[in-house]
């Protein structure tokens, strides 16, 4: 027993470890000998023989004189015929294609105009709706609202700014509407 | 398991069973050469010599079929084994079905075939085993078979089986503690 397998049979705690591997059973004597022998006859009775009945292949049907001549003009001259047809069939078809086509189109461009012409109304519509006290009160909480990212930075610790300051810079700077 | 020395043999024996001319010649080589390793490991399982015969047989026929299509992904013996074990698992859910049929134990159905078994003693240890073996569910008793007697390292039998290594330690593991305590309860 190899060393590997011994060891993880006694980390396993199996009684194993210890012994010797036997194999109690036994194949008839000459079995391997002829084995190969056997299964090359066995294979060559599976692809190589007839159909395992002892039977003839031979079909007893029999196709009419001169078919098999015939059979490749003839098909020629089918596929000539259909190809025709197809033709004439793909042309009338083509123009109730483009009929269709040209309808589908229109109903659709008309679709197209309705919803777009909704789409405005309903924006105008929305906006006749909102109060002058409304848009005053939403542009005061937009333009008063406390300006976290500048107040919260560190890049103004320690500086001394006042409202003076900001006035001044206002001044300057042309903001100051007052 | 296999050296560079047996790898190398394999190819030339799969390049040689490619040529219609020496195909017969290729595959007795074929046979001999692999024939014993997979009778013992499909004889572990199926327990009688005659069952192990057919499911052999058939394992060859499939041999000759697929060869042509092998490729060299993994070892000609890994690909062997592969179609040993799938050929002996088919070969015991027909008999289980058989079985369900016919009202008569899988279990007592290996057991009667170990104690038909020429020099069957249950007294000794090695039949024992064989009998805490037979008890085992198909797929503990493969793994544990791979291992104990053939010694396939893991990532091989990963291969053969199909299943993560970490799956089949675990497999084994749980199969060796049920060995022993057969062993040690009877």
């Amino acid at each position: 027993m190899k060393e590997e397998i011994k060891y993880e049979l006694s980390e396993l705690g199996s009684s194993l470890a210890g012994q010797r591997v036997v194999m109690p059973y036994s194949a008839p004597d000459g079995y391997f000998d002829g084995l190969s022998g056997r299964l090359n006859s066995c294979i060559a009775d599976e692809f190589e023989q007839d159909n395992g009945l002892g039977l003839s292949k031979e079909l007893p049907y029999r196709a009419p004189e001169g078919y098999f001549d015939a059979l490749p003009g003839r098909i020629l001259e089918k596929a000539g015929r259909s190809k025709q047809r197809g033709f004439a069939i793909t042309f009338r078809q083509l123009r109730w294609a483009a009929a269709a086509v040209l309808v589908v189109a229109i109903g659709l461009g008309a679709v197209n105009l309705m919803q777009e012409g909704n789409a405005t109304m309903t924006k105008d519509g929305l906006l006749a709706n909102v109060g002058d006290k409304e848009i005053r009160e939403y542009l005061v909480s937009i333009y008063h609202a406390p300006a976290k990212g500048a107040t919260g930075s560190a890049y103004l610790e320690g500086i001394d700014v006042d409202t003076r300051d900001i006035v001044a810079y206002l001044d300057e700077t042309g903001w100051n509407l007052d | 398991m296999e050296g560079n020395s047996d790898r190398l043999s394999d190819q030339e024996l799969i390049s040689s069973f490619r040529d219609e001319v020496s195909r017969p010649e290729a595959f007795t080589k074929l046979v001999k050469k692999y024939q014993e390793r997979l009778y013992w490991h499909i004889r572990r399982m199926v327990v009688s010599h005659e069952d192990t015969d057919d499911v052999l047989q058939n394992v060859f026929i499939k041999v000759w079929k697929n060869l042509d299509g092998f490729r060299a992904e993994s070892n000609l013996y890994t690909w062997l084994y592969r179609i040993a074990t799938n050929e002996t698992l088919s070969w015991i859910e027909t008999r289980k079905r058989f079985a369900s049929v016919s009202m008569d134990g899988n279990e007592d159905y290996f057991e009667n075939k170990l104690q038909a078994q020429r020099d069957f003693d249950p007294g000794k240890i090695e039949w024992k085993l064989q009998q805490a073996i037979a008890r085992l569910p198909e797929k503990q008793r493969i793994v544990f078979n791979l291992r104990y007697y053939d010694e396939m390292p893991y990532d091989d039998m990963s291969q053969v089986l199909d299943t993560s290594e970490g799956a089949l330690k675990a497999s084994y593991h749980h199969a060796v503690k049920k060995v022993e305590e057969f062993l040690v309860g009877s």
